[in-house]
């Protein structure tokens, strides 16, 4: 019988004690883990260490994954419970999405520039829209 | 009597200089749209801090949407997105 998969976006932070290497490995686990029970990573992300907008257990800073994943619904509160287990992660959340994004995402893309897309589009049309002004 | 229709007659003149007044005070304030709507429209996402900071206050409360003009729809999806955002400490909760 074929597993129905669903899309999912996870965000999972780790702790700011953790080297690149070691988050590097743990991610590799996961996607081992996922492609276990048929499910299929499409997209890894290493956003890198960000300061959090407020100390989450005391700690300032953590580092940040992002993970669109194909996987079967009834392994989500299995990784739930195997992620909440994990000394190394401070926070997660995992949502299931209509459709995943392959392009690279604005976390990521904030370590190198700072809004150019949106703000193009915005002052383009959107939002700071002005009448030409008729003589 | 005199002096009461001399000011009759200004008071009469008044509407009638004012009406050119009028017609350039009227200003079309244009409707502004949804951002997030229309095919063109912005892409709600929890990730993106700088989109979601336009539509939040300097407290770091959600702004109404009669203020952004944001529909009801967005909104939605928008107070949602920054709820996730806030829970990944990528924005705060109360900012000081």
């Amino acid at each position: 019988m074929k597993q129905k998969l669903n899309n999912y976006e996870f965000v999972c932070i780790f702790t700011q004690d953790t080297t690149e290497q070691i988050v590097r490995s743990t991610v590799s686990e996961y996607t081992q883990k996922i492609k276990e029970v048929g499910g299929e990573v499409t997209k890894t992300e290493f956003c890198g260490m960000r300061t959090f907008a407020y100390p989450i257990d005391k700690k300032k800073k953590g580092y940040y994954i992002l993970l669109n994943l194909k996987m079967p619904t009834e392994f989500v509160r299995k990784f739930d419970v195997f992620l909440k287990n994990d000394s190394k992660v401070v926070r997660f959340l995992m949502l299931r999405v209509d459709e995943l994004d392959a392009k690279p995402s604005e976390l990521l893309q904030q370590r190198h520039n700072l809004d150019t897309v949106y703000k193009a589009q915005i002052r383009s049309g959107k939002i700071y829209q002005q009448q030409p002004e008729s003589a | 009597m005199s002096e009461e229709s001399t000011i009759e007659s200004t008071g009469s003149a008044g509407p009638g200089t004012r009406m050119p007044t009028r017609s350039k005070r009227t200003f079309f304030k244009k409707r502004r749209s949804c951002p997030f709507s229309g095919p063109n429209g912005l892409k709600v996402d929890y990730k993106n801090i700088q989109l979601l900071q336009k539509f939040l206050s300097d407290s770091g409360k959600i702004l109404p949407s009669r203020i952004t003009a944001v529909s009801t729809k967005h909104q939605r999806h928008l107070s949602r997105a920054v709820k996730h955002a806030r829970f990944l400490a990528l924005i705060p909760y109360i900012a000081d």
